[in-house]
């Protein structure tokens, strides 16, 4: 016994060893950033000059902020459209490709391809498939006689050409860990509930998805995080454009920061922004975090 | 023994690292040139000649070396904001003259009216070209260097090339619908019935080309089409250019100058239709519209280096002529905004940035550089002597500087801030908002950005 825990005592510490250098980088580009940014928030702070505190002033600004609320809503609409859309798009491709099909694994890897793909060159691609003259999108309207449409620059089609092409993005990272946990479902339950008489239907509503919640969870508190902080399909293809139509909280944190030089009223921005997708985060768990048991 | 083997290696490791750091450092130490660092926002084809003018350079001072940072014009701003930020920033740096604002208040670029002033070939540059590179703004009324620097107001940077902007139009096109090319519109009448004539349509109605650049599909196109004709009719975002105490600048979107102006722009778009909602296409990626021929005119500068390089049998046929007026009355009707190469005021070699700069700002230098482009230059001499100056359109551009009708864009009001004026203005243009509530968004952004200084 005494070996044993002088054996672990040395292992912890190894692992330790291994950490710290991980832990110290973690600390220096992370965390204290964060801390920074919380006591900027409450700073009138232009990063040329020293900060100057002033209360809650940013946030009682902030109240009274059209642009914010209305990229607050721009960003709720993204989330609120693109997370279910890419949690049932990413199922169902996990349950085809999780069958005996041919070329299988061509089809996992195409699909997951443009998750691998740097958002700048995927959204420069896409601006090119939306020109409202040359783009293919447009071509095929036109080859079948239906009207061609101003994609990224009506203000009611532009978010949701975003919104297509993020789907399109990252509807792979969806379709993998669902994948992988579809996996990793017993197959005995599936034995079981046939000779009980259970249909594909039964076994899919009452065995598939109460299994998977522990994959539901984990896809959606990141899709969450992710899809709140969306910004770089909207620097690239709409410059949160047409007029504020695709403004996000995170484009909108970008322009006061860097071009307004208000770096104090973007950190209460982002503060905001981290307490809303905390919130969201929450419920999730809430949700989706029930055990489940066979 | 494991343990110690680890321990052992660890050890190796660290020694290695410091004794690299030795010798790094002695090899460092044992350098004794200076070490100036350059931020320029030029092209591929410019960034050779410039490499070029540095080894000369270089070779006239031995104990200097020189480095470039190529950036784009879309990374400027956050380069220079977190460069100034970390101390890194470079010793010169090549921006538009509309960045003074920010980092003239925060005497951030040094002041150069000092350096100038002593030099043989200030009178040589273009005195509305310096005045742009002043801040607090000169008045327009003031005509010459000695009243325009002052114990406030003082130069922040040299101007290197200038972005003049006239009416560019295709000779082609005008005689292709039967007007006569040597005619260009001299009011906004003549302008909506040549754009309307130059307009074309498809079986479906669907705008192909358009016969005036009113593009509304960015905000980017927005504000600086809305700026263009804002101008033509005696109005400005804001009177920096009016009022001599800087306490009295205000936002002047609420005048019927600056409505009529966004009517005026909105009446192109949906009542003459002269050009598409969703954007005038490219026919090419990355050759002006106007060249494609998919717009007849437009307010620009001169495109002459992309006629060389991509359509040369465009020559002839590519022309330009005053921008028309709203106002008859209206005087700086058109942008004349130079580029400039500013000294940072934390940098650790002044003198010998200034050298670099006065290098840069040579009449020979000046014209090797913009030749690569063929933009106009900031030098009276350059404009004679050039050969690609010569060239009888580039001539008519650099008049319009000497008739006063150039205005430099606002310092008052970052490049971003502009954007957001985009943004309201596009809103109106397509018929999110009403004009009257676009610019009263407008205005009072403008007012509580000021306000907050």
């Amino acid at each position: 016994m005494g070996k044993m825990s002088t054996l672990l005592r040395k292992q912890e510490q190894t692992a330790w060893i291994f950490l710290l250098p991980e832990l110290l980088l973690l600390a220096i580009f992370v965390i204290l950033p964060v801390f920074m940014s919380l006591q900027y928030g409450f700073t009138k702070y232009d990063v040329l000059s020293p900060a100057r505190w002033i209360g809650i002033r940013n946030y009682v600004k902030l109240l009274h902020d059209d642009l914010f609320w209305k990229s607050l809503r721009n960003t709720l609409y993204f989330s609120g459209v693109t997370i279910p859309i890419e949690l049932a798009i990413g199922l169902i491709l996990a349950l085809l490709l999780n069958t005996k099909i041919f070329l299988r694994g061509f089809f996992r890897s195409a699909y997951f391809l443009p998750v691998v793909t740097p958002i700048i060159a995927t959204a420069m691609v896409w601006n090119f498939l939306y020109n409202p003259s040359a783009g293919i999108f447009n071509y095929f309207l036109s080859s079948l006689r239906l009207p061609t449409q101003n994609w990224l620059t009506d203000p009611k089609l532009a978010m949701p050409s975003v919104m297509a092409m993020s789907i399109w993005h990252e509807v792979g990272f969806e379709m993998i860990v669902f994948l992988a946990a579809l996996q990793g479902i017993p197959s005995h339950l599936y034995e079981a509930a046939k000779l009980d008489g259970a249909g594909k239907w039964r076994c899919f509503w009452y065995i598939t998805i109460p299994c998977l919640k522990p994959a539901f969870l984990f896809v959606s508190v990141v899709l969450t995080i992710y899809s709140f902080q969306i910004f770089g399909q909207i620097y690239v293809m709409t410059a949160g454009g047409p007029a504020n139509a695709t403004t996000t909280v995170v484009y909108n944190i970008y322009m006061k920061a860097f071009q307004y030089l208000k770096m104090g009223y973007a950190a209460s921005m982002a503060l905001v922004l981290f307490v809303v997708i905390f919130m969201i985060s929450f419920m999730n768990i809430k949700f989706f975090g029930q055990e489940v048991g066979y | 023994m494991k343990w110690k083997k680890l321990t052992k290696h660890v050890a190796l490791s660290v020694v290695l690292c410091i004794a690299l750091m030795v010798i790094g450092g002695g090899a460092l130490l044992g350098n004794t040139k200076i070490e100036l660092k350059v931020m320029s926002v030029e092209g591929a084809d410019s960034q050779v000649v410039i490499r070029k003018v540095l080894d000369e350079f270089e070779i006239e001072n031995p104990n200097i070396n020189v480095s470039v940072d190529y950036i784009t014009w879309d990374k400027l701003g956050q380069k220079m904001l977190t460069g100034f930020a970390a101390g890194t920033i470079a010793d010169v740096i090549e921006s538009g003259a509309d960045w003074t604002g920010p980092y003239a208040r925060r005497q951030l670029w040094l002041k150069l009216e000092d350096f100038f002033m002593a030099s043989e070939e200030k009178d040589d540059f273009y005195l509305d070209a310096v005045a742009a590179c002043v801040y607090p703004v000169p008045s327009k009324e003031l005509k010459t260097l000695k009243e325009i620097f002052t114990e406030n107001r003082h130069l922040y940077s040299i101007p290197t090339w200038y972005d003049i902007r006239a009416l560019v139009y295709r000779r082609d096109i005008f005689e292709e619908v039967g007007l006569d090319p040597d005619k260009t519109p001299t009011n906004w009448e003549e302008l909506k019935d040549f754009a309307m004539k130059l307009t074309v349509t498809d079986e479906q109605g669907k705008i192909t080309r358009a016969g005036f650049d009113a593009d509304v599909s960015r905000n980017i196109f927005a504000y600086q089409r809305y700026q263009d004709f804002l101008w033509q009719n005696g109005g400005d975002w804001l009177n920096e250019r009016e009022v001599t105490d800087p306490k009295d600048i205000k936002g002047t979107l609420d005048t019927p100058e600056a409505r009529e102006a966004l009517q005026f722009y909105y009446d192109l778009v949906y009542k003459y239709k002269v050009v598409p909602t969703g954007g005038i296409p490219e026919i090419i990626a990355g050759v002006p519209i106007l060249l494609g021929g998919t717009v007849a005119m437009e307010i620009a500068t001169y495109p002459l280096y992309a006629i060389k390089k991509y359509t040369p049998e465009l020559l002839g046929e590519v022309d330009l002529g005053l921008p028309p007026r709203g106002n008859p009355e209206a005087t700086a009707i058109t942008s004349a905004c130079p580029n400039c190469w500013a000294i940072s005021a934390i940098s650790k070699h002044i003198p010998e940035a200034w050298k670099l700069v006065a290098f840069f700002a040579s009449s020979e230098n000046m014209e090797r550089m913009d030749s690569v482009i063929s933009i106009s230059p900031c030098r009276k001499s350059v404009t004679e002597n050039a050969e690609y100056m010569q060239n009888p359109q580039m001539q008519m551009l650099m008049q319009i500087p000497g008739m006063g009708i150039g205005n430099p864009w606002p310092r008052e009001l970052s490049y971003g801030q502009l954007q957001d004026m985009g943004q309201h203005i596009q809103a109106a243009l397509l018929n999110q908002i009403s004009i009257d509530e676009a610019l009263e968004k407008c205005n009072k952004h403008i007012n509580d950005i000021l306000a907050e200084r």
